[in-house]
């Protein structure tokens, strides 16, 4: 599973990275990078069975709270 | 916007100044190197000539006195030149002179004299420079060389064998003209030229291929197609740098938009016809000399399903076979898969004395469906590439040996489950339906068969949407490739699934022609006004 | 420098909105468990609202006419306040995808292809949107109108075989469910399937005429809603008050159907107008969030963050809910909250702003 998942982003990696340094933009490599490493690291530690908060199932109860009423 | 278009603009112009300075100078220095004029000297020039084109044995070197005194000689390729030609009307004339009475001889002749005078050609030319005159040559021109003279005449008088204009095999029709084009493009423009009797038809003729010089010419009618579409016909063409073009086939991969799509975005017809009816929609043809196959741009998805006969019968019959021919296109990409989709993964989905009757059949079948769907399609293909090749009797034997041991042996011997041989028959005979396609629908086919076995129905669905996705994202010079259907265009859809009858198609498809309206007002068929009713028992 | 170069017309448009509207005709499921056999009449009043918060969102778009949602922010709230709401609103439409992909997801994992592992419907659904996005919003429109009459031919076609299964009595007693049941339902029905297509606004000033917005809106949204109202009365006339227990009614519905013990289990065609209009949703939320991102950081194309974009929302898809019911819970009791504020709030208080800074501002001569 982890070798699939490593796979995958290897390939993500290879199809962009390479026309990003040629073209040399480095913001967007940058952006890329930062996202793409969030995006594996929160994946990896799924798939490690280990128990992350979901940021955006917080927000939407966050949220929620910040209204004066509710329907339940 | 403005400003940034007008400097790119000025970039490409002066890119394109200076490619032609370069050619240029690229030319003179060729011309400095070798020196390639006529001298003047008879010896001597042919010797430069037979220096240049070798010892071939069909070059032939005819040297004669004529006047008397005058030396001169035609050089032309054997098998290329029409010889009963070339010695009546320049032979002849030539060598009549010297019986003549002395009285009527010009006291000078020289090279005017005889090309405007003594030779019975309509087609006559001069040249000095070697150069052009060798490319005559192995274009089959002739070469009248004079002494003292420093020009050289090039006499076209070409005759070779040629294959008449015969029905072409490749689409063969019930109802319309049989004629086919030919592997020669004068006869091919002469077709288009029958066709469409206007002034405004033209031919535009280029040179391809260091070695084959290949002439390429592009047809379009000059007020209907976008001129804008003929100039990037003509870069493309123009970008092309190679040494050999052979077949249209050649020109297709170079100019196409999409090289890595598996869906051809250049047409091929054979049929004058066809063509001349594509080039009255806005398009333009591109006609390759050695080869009947010649492309239109832009090609539309749609006219894969289209076929000039929809055109010759009446409208109903007519949208029933585009419809059958859709349907068919469908079957040929999706019936393998879909089964192997259905009877691995949603069972449930097939009504029940069906599933029984299929899981009976696959009984004590040793592989999974998906991979005995995958090795009756290799096996088809094998068997279509077989047939085709080989001469016709021989293929005949291939493919009835191929029928009954796929057919009968591998069914009773219960290696091949008897339903999947019906799939693949089904889908072996759709995909005929539709010849444009074929090519890309065997591919397609494989591929749903993969995602098929792997993921069933969900996978079939994903790669019909990445097929249409693809597909929307195509253009054929310039035009989108799914054009009626996306982005849509109401009017177009007149003449895709169904074809609605010829007077009511008044536009030209979408953003291909200059002049969208065909026909002004409606052409109803009616009765005339003084149309008299007959009285009846008459 | 442009972002997008591509242009859309407003038939297009029109079409593109269709299709993503479309997608109502699957989430009204949350609405079932709260109205039950009135869910048609919370359909009617929430259509009515929604045509106001469309002429909204239209006028917003015509205003500021070219601008897209990043550029409308910046220059009504200013560049840094903009800023800060620009990326709330990129955080709430990345909130959006995941939870239609969940929906998407947990549907077709539950009710066709159990065994297969979650993450494959996922990953292959936002690789082709993926694929979509990065071709840009031509391609993308091109592809809706085929799609949005292929969604509607399915949906008309399954409720017109449902005919004989239907049952006037099950509309009785009309407006049985309490207001504040009625309300509650309006809301979910508004925040989620209605006036998600503020993600529009991305995407309006990519069309070819700027100023007449409001004709396809409006269609499209009439158009969607007559299509949800076929679903929703067959639904309830055939199925009743059982609607309730089910997390999926159309297609519990739709199972029923047999004639003549051909047509039976036609169930696959609601999970592939599922799957189109699923596909489109995400595409436009997608489409808006990369355009986003790119243009709050001053990227010179957006085409390179796509995939991970994707990645990311993939990664968080899987780790969202422990089970649908769990989804439904929230959608019913959470996320309309989440919605009223991008939705409505600020949407309404740009519009308002809008109107009192009088914007946009005359151009001096010398500009």
């Amino acid at each position: 599973m982890i070798i699939l998942l490593i796979s995958i982003y290897a390939i993500i990696v290879f199809a962009e990275v390479p026309g990003l340094i040629k073209k040399k933009s480095w913001k967007e490599l940058t952006v890329f990078s930062v996202i793409t490493a969030v995006a594996f690291t929160i994946s990896l530690l799924h798939i490690l069975k280990v128990e992350i908060p979901d940021p955006a199932k917080d927000t939407q109860y966050f949220v929620k709270s910040l209204f004066p009423f509710s329907y339940d | 916007m403005i400003m940034i278009s007008s400097i790119l603009k000025k970039v490409r112009f002066q890119k394109m100044m200076k490619q032609s300075e370069k050619q240029d100078s690229k030319n003179g220095k060729e011309d400095e190197q070798t020196e390639n004029v006529i001298k003047g000297n008879l010896e001597e020039d042919i010797g430069t000539l037979r220096s240049i084109l070798g010892d071939s044995s069909d070059l032939i070197i005819r040297k004669f006195i004529f006047g008397k005194h005058i030396e001169a000689a035609i050089i032309y390729i054997d098998g290329l030149i029409d010889k009963t030609l070339v010695n009546e009307n320049i032979m002849k004339p030539l060598m009549y002179i010297n019986n003549l009475e002395s009285g009527e001889l010009p006291k000078s002749i020289d090279i005017d004299y005889v090309k405007s005078e003594l030779l019975f050609v309509g087609s006559i030319d001069g040249k000095n420079s070697i150069n052009e005159i060798v490319f005559k040559i192995v274009s089959g021109d002739t070469i009248f060389l004079m002494d003292g003279e420093k020009e050289a005449l090039v006499i076209s008088l070409l005759g070779w064998k040629t294959r008449g204009i015969e029905e072409p095999k490749t689409e063969s029709v019930v109802r319309g003209p049989r004629e086919g084009f030919t592997e020669t493009m004068r006869f091919n423009t002469a077709m288009l030229r029958r066709k469409i009797k206007n002034p405004d038809l033209r031919f535009e003729t280029l040179t391809i291929g260091e070695r084959t010089k290949t002439d390429v010419c592009i047809a379009y009618i000059k007020g209907l197609t976008d001129p804008k579409l003929i100039e990037e016909i003509r870069q493309r063409l123009m970008r092309i740098k190679t040494d050999a073009i052979l077949e249209s086939g050649y020109i297709e991969q170079y100019i196409e938009d999409s090289p890595f799509s598996i869906f051809p975005t250049i047409a091929n017809s054979e049929k004058p016809d066809k063509v001349a009816a594509k080039m009255l929609e806005g398009r333009a043809a591109i006609l390759v000399d050695g080869t009947p196959f010649v492309l239109t741009v832009p090609m539309l998805f749609i006219e894969s399903f289209q076929s000039s006969e929809d055109y010759y019968s009446r409208p109903y019959f007519s949208s029933m076979i585009r419809i059958l021919r859709v349907i068919a296109f469908f079957l040929s990409i999706l019936a393998p898969a879909a089964y192997v989709a259905l009877s691995t993964f949603h069972q449930e989905l097939i009504p029940t004395p069906l599933l029984l009757s299929m899981a009976a059949a696959h009984e004590g079948v040793p592989f999974p469906s998906a991979v005995e769907a995958g090795v009756m399609l290799v096996f088809f293909e094998i068997l279509r590439e077989a047939g085709v090749r080989l001469p016709r009797p021989i293929g005949q034997a291939v493919s009835i040996v191929g029928a009954l041991v796929i057919g009968e042996s591998a069914v009773s011997a219960g290696i091949i489950g008897a339903p999947m041989v019906i799939v693949v028959a089904i889908t072996a005979v759709s995909s005929f339906a539709v010849p444009p396609q074929t090519d890309s629908g065997a591919i397609i086919r494989f591929v749903l068969l993969i995602l098929a076995g792997f993921m069933g129905g969900f996978g079939i669905a994903i790669g019909l949407f990445a097929l249409f996705i693809h597909m929307a994202k195509l253009r054929s010079f310039g035009t989108p490739y799914l054009l009626p259907l996306a982005p849509l265009d109401k009017s177009g859809l007149k003449d895709t699934l169904v074809r609605t009858s010829i007077w009511s198609l008044r536009k030209r498809p979408l953003g291909m022609s200059l002049d969208d309206i065909r026909q002004e007002g409606s052409l109803k068929p009616s009765l005339s006004k003084d149309d008299v009713n007959v009285p009846e028992g008459n | 420098m442009k972002l997008e170069k591509g242009v859309i017309s407003n038939t297009q448009l029109m079409y593109f909105m269709l299709c993503f509207l479309q997608c109502m005709v699957m989430t009204v499921n949350f609405n079932y468990s709260i109205t039950e056999h009135d869910t048609w009449i919370a359909v009617l009043v929430a259509y009515a609202i929604t045509i106001l918060i469309v002429l909204v969102y239209t006028q917003i778009s015509q205003r500021l006419s070219g601008k897209n949602l990043v550029q409308i922010n910046d220059v009504v709230f200013g560049p840094y306040l903009g800023k800060v709401i620009s990326v709330l609103y990129i955080w709430f439409f990345l909130q959006l995808i995941i939870n239609y992909s969940y929906f998407f997801n947990s549907f077709w994992v539950n009710f066709i292809m159990p065994e297969t592992p979650h993450s494959v419907f996922i990953i292959l659904l936002f690789l082709i949107s993926m694929m979509a996005v990065r071709s840009g919003i031509e391609v993308i429109a091109r592809c809706s109108f085929i799609f949005s009459i292929i969604v509607a031919a399915m949906i008309v076609g399954v409720n017109a075989l449902k005919i004989k299964d239907m049952d006037i009595s099950n509309f009785m007693p009309i407006l049985s469910t309490s207001p504040k049941d009625f309300i509650q339902s309006v809301h979910v029905m508004l925040t989620i399937p209605f006036c998600d297509m503020v993600a529009f606004l991305m995407i309006f000033p990519y069309t070819s005429d700027n100023k007449k917005l409001r004709k396809p809106a409006l269609i499209a949204l009439t158009m969607s809603t007559l299509l949800l109202l076929v679903v929703v009365l067959g639904n309830i006339a055939v199925a009743g008050l059982r609607l309730t227990n089910s997390t999926s009614a159309s297609f519990a519905a739709t199972r029923e159907i047999d004639i003549a013990n051909v047509l039976t289990r036609l169930d696959v065609l609601i999970a592939i107008s599922l799957l189109i209009t699923v596909f489109m949703k995400i595409t436009v939320f997608f489409y808006a969030i990369v355009l986003g991102i790119a243009q709050i950081l001053k990227l010179r194309s957006y085409q390179p963050i796509v995939a991970p974009v994707g990645a990311l929302a993939v990664a968080v898809t899987l780790n969202l809910y422990p089970s649908a019911m769990e989804q439904a819970y929230a959608a019913r009791f959470v996320w309309p909250f989440n919605g009223t504020i991008f939705e409505f709030f600020l949407p309404i208080i740009t519009l308002i702003i809008i109107a009192i800074r009088k914007l946009p501002k005359k151009r001096g001569i010398y500009e």
